[in-house]
């Protein structure tokens, strides 16, 4: 991967204006990409923000012989209803400055915008980064070029995010995707119970009202039931 | 605005958590009237019943403190620009009726007996040069002898479930034989075991270890305790690491001492009281001022000031209200905000290709452990540290979002990824390594110079990192755990054995916080005496993990419930009866 050229920021950091101020972005888009869930009315994401976070979060977790990927258990959906909520906003972030660049590692958030705000910036300088290295928006690449490009994030290579770190917003990233895998299907992901199937999580203890208390000494006896949420 | 003052009562509380519900309960039984200041509402047992929900409790932070009122700033040394924890990570406080002492896993114990003693023990065996010379470790001013009727007072309260290892000076097989002498047997045999727990502690015994189970704060049985509070047993659901518990198995405040006290009629919860100052006039104190729902000021005045806050509070507040000296690291004088410590914790897992543990089923104490690399329980010569580590067999659960590790060399995402969480979900056993945390000079807790909280007051400033000593502990101890790993035939295993860079506000470590307010037999090195009684201020008790000197390689409950136990002692039968200081 070559270095991007500094005239590429300036005119992606242009074209993300432009589309803020809702011109139409003046790039091809690959009409064969499907739309992913698109069941429900978006809360957040704007429709190329969740294609965006759609396609990577299913590299995250691919649809494969193991199962169903993040799209069918409706990932991008479950982050979209994330950041239009509470914890999107920081609501129980401490939002006091000064914000001062930490010295040392370990100090976590450190900027005073909020999630959502990251997210929206994260979105649009990998797809900035994406057009300007591999010649197409991240949605729209291959799956191996997707997977070439989440590894440049993760290795912290681009230099245009502007408000968390390419690597801290991977690691948002990735804790964003298991949650929409894993968390009670109340949340919005986690569709059919899908990921709970996988691993074989019975889901809420009390579904079935059988007594853990008399079977967690039954060694080597699985206890395999379809998992169920609270809802 | 004008203050609105109540009447006096004989004592107030500043929180209301265990140990607030400890003391409630004895001093109002003596006929002493109790008022109760905590900050959040009230919930109990009925605000539990959608417990189940890993998103919101665990993730979330739903019964936890919210940093967007209150937080802390951390620097790594005494030169660095300190910063706000901007959202909760490393520990996790509670908040609401019963405090952390509602999504704690009640993992209950006793300290060891050179723990109380750790300066003189440590210098009496390898000598003086073995602590480093930044190391401020101090012995306690009691010794576990005296503090064992408190302990025990706590455990048959709280009903906890265990099997003893020293009976009077008589070592029992199937408990710790490094603890220290109990006068009885726990008051409930331990839980059951998950079988995940069992294939690392027959490791351990195959190694000449000897596990025993994880003492118990949850039920395995149904209990009626010495107040006559019956509990529920554990249904071993696997949700009571930062979760309520739905069916009162769990002890905590809200379904023990706190019903005792407020039977008295004597006791008086007041919640959304948020106590920002105590006055006093130098000598004595004579009321606490909070802040009510609507933002008023409320003046209650009582004749004795029960500071039984989170570990933080208690320093905040003697801080923020100019009580008692408070500590400079850099000339080492003072003592309000000395020996801040945490707790040195790593892990890993065991994979089993040919197991299905159903580790879904657990609960927060349900396990085993071995203390034979704890505290000073092996031979520190030549070894370039002290102190030691617990090393737990642990199924608190498989809650599917942050319990689930992966072998070793595993890609953090993809379909590698995606096939090892498929594959190892139920075939896993988690160990824990809880190593002590020694106390340090530079650790500390003051007044931050710069961020505020929502009213306006300082937040408290952490100093805090990982020493070189706690990063040679840790190597030795996980060295040991990679033999029981070996010795116990599984097919892949994860080990964590070298500490970060620096002390991650982000990464949880425990909710095991301490010092600030430490007790000691020296008014010049210490802030209460061994009854917990303030030095300068004879009318005030501080009582919690704040007292610790510094902190052992167990959970601190179950010291924290006897401290409690025994501030109320001294409290019911000697400073009500002779005003004055008790030591």
């Amino acid at each position: 991967m070559k270095p991007v050229p500094r005239t590429t920021f300036l005119r992606g950091s242009l074209l993300s204006l432009a589309v803020a101020a809702g011109c139409a972005p003046p790039r091809s888009e690959n009409a064969a990409m499907p739309m992913t869930s698109g069941k429900r009315a978006l809360q957040f994401f704007s429709p190329q923000e969740y294609r965006t976070v759609a396609a990577l979060a299913e590299r995250i977790f691919p649809a494969d012989a193991n199962g169903p990927g993040a799209t069918d258990l409706h990932v991008a959906d479950y982050i979209d209803g994330r950041l239009a909520g509470a914890f999107g906003w920081g609501a129980r972030m401490y939002k006091q400055g000064p914000f001062l660049k930490p010295e040392t590692s370990g100090h976590g958030w450190q900027v005073p915008q909020t999630p959502r705000d990251a997210y929206r910036d994260s979105l649009h300088a990998i797809d900035d980064f994406a057009n300007a290295n591999y010649g197409a928006l991240a949605a729209n690449l291959t799956p191996d070029r997707q997977d070439d490009l989440l590894r440049d994030i993760e290795a912290g290579t681009p230099t245009n995010f502007n408000v968390l770190e390419p690597k801290a917003f991977f690691a948002f990233f990735l804790a964003h995707v298991n949650e929409g895998l894993f968390a009670d299907p109340r949340y919005g992901g986690n569709a059919q119970l899908a990921g709970w199937k996988l691993v074989g999580f019975p889901g809420d203890p009390m579904a079935y009202g059988d007594p853990y208390e008399k079977l967690i000494d039954q060694y080597g006896v699985p206890y395999d039931v379809a998992p169920k949420g609270l809802a | 605005m004008a203050t609105i003052r109540h009447p006096e009562v004989d004592a107030v509380t500043i929180g209301v958590g265990w140990t607030a519900g400890i003391l409630a309960a004895e001093l109002t039984r003596a006929g002493h009237t109790v008022v109760g200041l905590e900050r959040g509402q009230l919930r109990g047992t009925q605000n539990f019943l959608n417990t189940h929900d890993e998103l919101r409790f665990a993730v979330d932070h739903d019964l936890m403190q919210d940093t967007a009122q209150e937080t802390w700033t951390l620097r790594h040394d005494l030169r660095e620009p300190a910063l706000p924890f901007r959202e909760l990570g490393a520990f996790l406080p509670g908040t609401d009726l019963g405090g952390s002492g509602i999504h704690w896993n009640g993992q209950t114990f006793r300290f060891h007996p050179r723990d109380f003693t750790i300066r003189t023990s440590t210098i009496e065996r390898y000598g003086k040069d073995a602590i480093p010379p930044g190391m401020s470790i101090a012995d306690w001013g009691i010794t576990y002898r005296e503090l064992e009727p408190y302990y025990d007072r706590f455990e048959y309260m709280a009903g906890i479930a265990g099997k003893a290892g020293n009976l009077n000076g008589h070592i029992v097989s199937g408990g710790n034989p490094f603890e220290g002498a109990r006068s009885r047997e726990y008051p409930v045999p331990p839980m059951k075991e998950a079988q995940s727990a069992t294939l690392l502690s027959a490791a351990s015994a195959q190694l000449g270890y000897h596990p025993f189970p994880q003492p118990s704060a949850n039920l395995p049985q149904v209990y009626t305790n010495p107040d006559g509070i019956t509990r529920n047993g554990c249904t071993y659901c696997g949700f009571c690491e930062r979760f309520g518990c739905e069916v009162g198995a769990k002890a905590s405040a809200p379904v023990t001492v706190i019903p005792v006290a407020l039977a008295t009629g004597k006791f008086e919860i007041r919640t959304g009281a948020n106590v920002f100052e105590i006055k006093h006039d130098g000598k004595h104190a004579q009321s606490v001022l909070y802040y009510d729902g609507q933002g008023r000021v409320h003046e209650q005045p009582a004749k004795t000031v029960l500071m039984t806050a989170f570990t933080f509070n208690n320093t905040r507040l003697l801080l923020n209200s100019k009580m008692g000296r408070p500590y400079d690291p850099r000339t080492r004088e003072g003592v309000v905000g000395r020996n801040f410590t945490h707790q040195i914790v790593l892990g890993g897992s065991t994979f089993w290709s040919d197991k299905r543990l159903n580790r879904y089923m657990g609960s927060g104490a349900n396990g085993m452990l071995i203390d034979d690399f704890g505290a000073d329980n092996f031979d520190h010569h030549g070894l370039g540290f002290i102190g030691g580590a617990s090393i737990i067999y642990q199924n608190t659960g498989a809650r599917p979002i942050q319990q689930t590790t992966v072998p070793e060399g595993t890609p953090k995402w993809g379909a590698a990824w995606k096939d090892a969480v498929r594959t190892w979900y139920d075939k896993q056993s988690d160990i824990v390594m809880q190593g002590e945390c020694k106390a340090y000079w530079d650790h500390c807790l003051e007044l931050d110079p710069t961020y505020r909280d929502q009213y306006g007051n300082p937040l408290l400033r952490i100093t805090f990192d990982f020493q070189e000593d706690d990063r040679r502990m840790m190597r030795y101890i996980s060295g040991k755990v990679a033999d029981i790993m070996r010795a116990s035939g599984a097919t892949k295993t994860m080990l964590k054995s070298e500490l970060a860079a620096h002390y991650d506000t982000t990464v949880y470590q425990t909710t095991h916080v301490n010092g600030g307010t430490i007790m000691g037999s020296d008014p010049h090195s210490s802030v209460v005496n061994n009854w917990l009684q303030m030095w300068d201020f004879e009318n005030v008790f501080v009582v919690g993990a704040s007292n610790f000197p510094q902190n052992a390689c167990f959970n601190p409950t179950g010291t924290v419930g006897a401290l409690a136990y025994r501030a109320a002692d001294g409290l019911v039968n000697r400073y009500f009866k002779k005003p004055g200081p008790l030591a």
